[in-house]
């Protein structure tokens, strides 16, 4: 009867050691994104290791949400039919793995799960365990050791204001961003890719090249000079807020439409006409250049992501639009 | 083993399945997901110039993390993606094979705003790894 008592003892205990790993979505109440620290972060890296999303590289502690983290939100955001799969771990997510836990999230899905980091931003990720350690943490699939300039937004603003730079390999501890070669900002970064920096007071009005420099180097490009303008009365670029499509048109909702829109997708740019009246945009899918290159593939048999990006005199748009289409 | 034995076992068993909660069985999966599809045609991606990334459509498209065949782009880097034989890769009517970061963006695209700047050219991933099914 000893080893009746023994193996019964074990097996409670083993089926409550089970039981209690399923309320670990109790206790998500945050978001989750890159730069986010904390218990939240290490108990949601256990789960995506427990579930095969996430290998933490050796010597690494938990409790630290990079971008491999983050690209194995997206991963297991994909398995569970989370959308948009960014990576980032807001409250559809939350509410997904408390609805696979069985456990009831005391905070409901009350609007969309959004990156704070534009979802087009490229992150260093399975080479963050090398990157990462690195003061100047590059962006997968581009060289690395370079410091890379892909975009500057807003397009316009005034003195104070903040500037996103999309890049590589900026600098953790210390960047000297240019304007127009001279009023030097020190900024940093916390991923390698994207930087926040003040427009200096006292800048002139009208368009300044910005340059970045560190211990890489200068992001100096001949072939592309990344530009700001500066104005008493900046407009911010266009921004769509939904969006729709009835037959061939799509129909763009939202805000800083002018009338000299263009458009930047997957199926290419271009078309013929665009259509707006400052809050509404109309454009049709067949006229988007790529569109018949992609359909004699598709035959209409399958459906995609129609990605938009708008962009006018006053800038683009700095996140995409997604729209699902069959094609 | 002893007929005590052999009932200690059978009653712990039965502690454990009444105690222990249902849990779906599921499959191993790599930590990295894989893909598989007919590539179309590829685009040079444009920012930096030269870089050498491409932006690949594929149908349809097969991805793990997917029950159904799609269609869509992923992305190939000479600084990121491992290159098996066979080697045509990019090349219309090949059927590619390997694993994908979902979300990782490696394609930008130089939009002619005034001033010029980049965009992301979206795609589901960037591949870590993949091979064809032609040699030419």
């Amino acid at each position: 009867m000893r080893s009746l008592l023994i193996l019964t003892t074990f097996s409670l205990v083993l089926a409550l050691g089970l039981f209690s790993s399923t309320t670990k979505a109790e206790i998500f109440t945050s978001n989750l994104t890159v730069g986010s620290r904390g218990v939240e972060v290490s108990a949601l890296q256990q789960i995506l290791v427990s579930e095969g999303y996430l290998v933490m590289p050796t010597g690494v502690s938990y409790g630290y949400f990079g971008p491999l983290t983050k690209s194995a939100v997206a991963m297991w955001q994909s398995a569970n039919g989370v959308l948009p799969t960014l990576g980032y771990f807001g409250p559809i997510s939350r509410a997904t793995l408390s609805a696979k836990t069985s456990v009831k999230n005391p905070e409901p899905p009350t609007q969309p799960t959004m990156p704070v980091e534009p979802p087009s931003t490229p992150v260093s990720d399975l080479s963050s365990g090398i990157s990462a350690n690195s003061d100047t943490p590059f962006a997968l699939g581009m060289r690395a050791n370079r410091i890379l300039f892909f975009r500057a937004s807003p397009l316009e603003v005034k003195p104070g204001d903040i500037v996103t730079l999309d890049g590589s390999g900026f600098s953790k501890t210390s960047n000297k961003v240019y304007f127009s070669g001279g009023n030097a900002v020190v900024a940093t970064s916390t991923n390698g890719t994207v930087m926040n920096v003040v427009v200096p007071p006292g800048l002139s009005n009208g368009e300044h090249e910005l340059t970045v420099e560190n211990v890489l180097g200068s992001s100096a490009n001949p072939d592309l000079k990344i530009i700001i303008r500066v104005t008493d009365n900046p407009q911010p670029p266009p921004q769509i807020t939904s969006a729709s499509i009835s037959g061939d048109t799509v129909t763009l909702i939202g805000t800083g439409f002018t009338s000299s829109n263009n458009l930047s997708t997957t199926f290419g740019d271009n078309p013929s006409s665009i259509l707006s009246n400052g809050t509404t945009l109309t454009f049709r899918i067949t006229d988007l250049s790529m569109y018949e290159k992609i359909k004699q593939f598709t035959q209409g048999k399958y459906q995609t992501s129609l990605w938009i990006y708008i962009y006018n005199e006053h800038g683009a748009s700095r996140e995409p639009y997604q729209l699902n289409v069959n094609i | 083993m002893t007929k005590k034995k052999f009932l200690a076992l059978i009653v712990a068993q039965t502690f454990f399945w009444l105690f222990a909660p249902l849990t779906p069985v599921r499959a191993q999966v790599s930590p990295v997901p894989g893909f598989g599809g007919l590539m179309n045609f590829d685009i040079a991606c444009t920012c930096p110039a030269n870089i050498g990334n491409l932006w690949v459509w594929h149908t349809p498209l097969f991805l793990t993390v997917s029950p159904s065949p799609l269609t869509g782009p992923l992305a190939w880097s000479p600084f990121y993606t491992i290159h098996y034989p066979m080697f045509s890769f990019g090349v219309p009517g090949a059927y590619d094979l390997g694993a994908y970061l979902p979300g990782v963006q490696a394609c930008w695209m130089l939009i002619p705003t005034i001033p010029p700047s980049c965009l992301p050219l979206i795609n589901a991933g960037l591949m870590t790894q993949d091979g064809t099914s032609l040699s030419i």
